[in-house]
This record gives C-alpha cells, structure tokens and sequence, in this order.
C-alpha cells in the first residue's frame, strides 16, 4: 500500500507543499490579531486546505488513466480504496499539526490559547472535513469523478445535515448545561469517525465490481 | 496463459465477446489483431481484470484469475502491463515514479528501469504531464519491463511512437522473449509491427475469434484463390476461411492449396493481405 499512497501523495505533492505553508502563515497570522472569530478560524482553516487534496487524488487518477492501471499492479482492490482513505487520513493529521503547533507555541509563549474553545473548533473541524470526506469517496466511487459538481454539493448537504441534525438532536437527549458544548463536539467528531469507517466499506462494496 | 470460452456481455450493448479461446505458449510473442471495437481491449481488460468476464475462464501462469484475487493479486508481479492511453499520474517524474513502484513490486529492478530510461533518451527530473505520447508509451513499456515480467500484456503499446523508437522497441520485445521462458500478447492497429516480431497470431472481429495461427504457418500455406461460386461448391469448406465477392466471382482465403480444382487460381499473399481479408472478408 506504501506504494499506492506514495504515488496519491506526489500527484498533489506541489499543491499539498503550497497549501501547508499558506496554512501556517494564516494560522499565524489569525493567531497575532487575538480576536475569538479569528482563532476560530486558525483552528478550521486548515482542515479545509490539505484533506481536499485527497480528493483531488481521485480526479487525477481519471485524468491519466492511473485508475485503470493500478487495478493491474500486485495489489487487491480493497489496498487500492485503503490507499486513497490513509491518503485523506495523513492529510488530515498534516492539517491537525499545522492547526495546532503555532496554538501550542502561542499558548507556551505569548497568550493562554490552549482552551476550550480552541479544542471544540478543533474537533468540529476535524468532524466536518471527516464526514466531508465519508460522503465525497463514497459519490465519487458511485457516480465518477466526472459529476464533480454534483458530489461536492451532496457532500456539504450530507455534512451540514450531520452537523445541524446533531445539534437538534443531541439537546433533547443530554439537554443544554454546562459543558453542553464540548459533548457536541466530541460526539460530533466520533459521529464523522463511524460515518468514515462505513464510507470505506461501502467504497469497497461499490469498487469491487467496478469495471474500467 | 490461457483463455478458455470467455464470454463479455454488456447489459444493453450489440457488442460481447463470445468464447474466446486462445493460449499463449513461453517464448511466443502473440499479435492480436482486429479492427477499433473488434474486442481486444475488452479481452485483454477481462484478462488483466480491469473488467469482469461473464463466463469462461482464465488461467496466468496455471492459476485462474479467481485463485490470483483470492491470493491477494501477487501473481500481477509477473505481468507488465502497457495501455493504448496514458498510464501514470502526469504530475510524477520518472524518479517519483520508479520510487512508488520500488514499493508496489517486490521484483522491481530499479538498474533495468534506468536504464530503460537511458535507452529511451526520458528526462528523469521533469513531470510526466510534459511527455508527448510517444514517451509516455516509452515510460510505460520501461515499468513494464523493469519487474522481471514473464508475460507482457500490451495494447497498442508502439502507437504514437516513431519509425526509429519503434524499431528499437520491437527489437526489445524480441530480446524479451529470445530464452523461451516469456511470452507477450500484443494488440496493434499496425500490421508492419505484427508481421515484423510476432511468432503467433489471433484475429478477432466483432467479438469471435477468428483465427489463431502461428505465422509461419499462416505465410507459407494461406493463399488467395479466386474462382466461380460453382467451381468453390467443389471444394472442402474446411480450408476456406474468409471471401468476398468481386465481379462476379469469388475470392476465397484458404489454409491450404493442394487439391484446388484446376478452375480455381490461386496467389501467395502479403501478410497485410491476408489480414485485411480475414478483418473485412465474410466467414465462409
């Protein structure tokens, strides 16, 4: 599988290296300014740069003709869809570092920043971009990468129906108290967690009989 | 390997394949020719499991392709693969590209593929987007012999290249073959290449096979005969392989002159000849 993902992380290794220095230079940036909706957005900005590319990944492969002939090489159809989700997974942990390191330095240097709002972010980020991600490998292992458009706009309306579902829903159940926050958030994310676990074994069902 | 009654049907479609069976002995450089839509893709997607068979079946190296995916495709290791289109990502370079197969096949020769890469004059730092066609098809033909291969499976592997890197390809392929223990199946729209390497050949149209013949064979004993449709009734069906009509009378390929009736002429024909009237001839 080293390999396969070697090869998804070189087809967008130019705009993984260009994104990750954009994110830290805003990340900073938003962190130098101390405003609440700034750090908000240091802690989600850059979910939403690097994990894309793992997507991305997919198109390319299309492009060149990479999908059809992987499905050739040593390798079991299940290491190939594994692949392109620990692609997505170590995107996701460059993300989580680029996110987190200048919180860490700021908090240990400059300004407390390491607090509850600063984790909350943390895992609805890391949720969002998950559950992002349960739905986009899933449509496109469905419909192609030609109906690009059209995943992407499931994939919001899939994520923003977890999200605002959750929130509708979990009050009833453990009510708006203290803390009531950080139990949304950490439901939230282990929700994308178990919803990404079923995205790749529907992926699989799907890319097993997948003729090319 | 060898292909047994394999079957292709797609729901909806006019085309499929229907029993294809065909081997591929060591040491034999297999041409596969027919027309665009003739099957060959179809055939050689169902071998190389990039898509399904209906029924039939195929064996690799004495194993079926069932057995192969049931044991984890390892069994791939040993057949190098090059499409009629672009294979790799294109924003890899040809160093990137050697390091992802590094890790993908345990035979990988990593002093075969460079220099495969120096033969074929391939710039190792720039991206593979940037190649014409024709070094993508170098590149693709360079992986496919740099993991100790025992079958090539290519389509249209020399499109796009030029007379001289065409040569020299064909000249590798031959080498490959040359100690008996490999073989390659390689479909080509160019007749020049088939005749100029191939030792076996298999004609498909509209999804049939239509012959399979080892060259040899097929240039010293096929003939063009040309006679009445009353002088043909004289003659046993069994060696007329293809015809068609042409002003009034009847041009026949057959598999054997000896015992023509004197009223039917016959004349040795060019391997394009041949070719071309077992494509577009009728079935006898």
């Amino acid at each position: 599988m080293k390999g396969l993902v070697l090869n998804n992380l070189y087809s967008a290794e130019k705009s993984i290296k260009l994104k990750a220095v954009l994110g830290i230079a805003v990340v900073v940036i938003l962190l130098v300014t101390k405003e609440t909706i700034a750090l908000r957005m240091a802690v989600f900005l850059p979910f939403f740069l690097l994990p894309i590319h793992a997507f991305e990944v997919l198109k390319h492969d299309v492009k060149s003709g990479w999908d059809k002939y992987e499905l050739t090489l040593p390798v079991t159809r299940s290491k190939i869809i594994g692949s392109k989700y620990v692609t997505f997974l170590l995107l996701l942990t460059a993300s989580l570092f680029i996110a987190a390191l200048p919180f860490v330095i700021a908090h240990l240097f400059f300004y407390p920043t390491l607090n509850a709002l600063f984790f909350n972010y943390l895992l609805r980020g890391i949720g969002i971009i998950v559950c992002l991600a349960a739905a986009t490998f899933v449509l496109t292992y469905k419909l192609g990468t030609e109906k690009a458009d059209t995943i992407v706009m499931y994939s919001a309306g899939f994520t923003g129906t977890v999200f605002f579902g959750l929130s509708f829903l979990l009050p009833m159940v453990v009510g708006t108290g203290k803390g009531f926050d950080e139990i949304f958030s950490s439901v939230f994310c282990i929700l994308a967690v178990l919803l990404f676990i079923g995205s790749y074994v529907i992926s699989n069902v799907l890319y097993r009989n997948k003729e090319l | 390997m060898e292909v047994s009654q394999l079957n292709k049907l797609y729901r909806g479609a006019d085309f499929a394949l229907e029993d294809i069976s065909f081997s591929i002995p060591y040491g034999a450089i297999v041409g596969f020719i027919g027309e665009n839509g003739a099957g060959k893709t179809t055939t050689m997607g169902t071998i190389l499991g990039t898509r399904k068979k209906s029924q039939g079946s195929i064996k690799l190296f004495g194993e079926t392709i069932e057995d192969i995916k049931r044991n984890g495709n390892q069994k791939m290791e040993e057949v190098g693969v090059v499409f009629d289109d672009m294979n790799f990502s294109g924003y890899l370079t040809v160093m990137q590209l050697a390091k992802v197969m590094k890790h993908i096949y345990k035979q990988w020769d990593q002093k075969t593929y460079v220099d495969c890469i120096h033969r074929f004059r391939l710039p190792l730092k720039e991206k593979i987007e940037k190649f014409s066609r024709g070094m993508s098809m170098k590149l693709s033909i360079a992986v496919a012999l740099s993991h100790d291969a025992k079958l090539l499976i290519l389509d249209e592997a020399t499109a796009g290249l030029d007379p001289v890197a065409r040569e020299e390809v064909l000249e590798i392929f031959a080498a490959f073959v040359k100690d008996g223990t490999r073989s390659i199946l390689l479909s080509s729209h160019m007749t020049s290449d088939i005749e100029k390497i191939a030792t076996e050949l298999i004609f498909i149209r509209k999804g049939k096979l239509i012959l399979q013949a080892s060259k040899p064979e097929m240039m010293d004993r096929y003939v063009i005969a040309e006679g009445t449709p009353e002088a043909w009734q004289q003659v046993d069906p069994t060696i007329m392989l293809a015809r068609q009509e042409k002003e009034g009378k009847m041009e026949v390929l057959v598999s054997n002159e000896n015992n023509l009736p004197p009223l039917i002429h016959s004349r040795k024909a060019s391997f394009e000849e041949i070719s071309l009237f077992l494509l577009k001839g009728e079935n006898r």
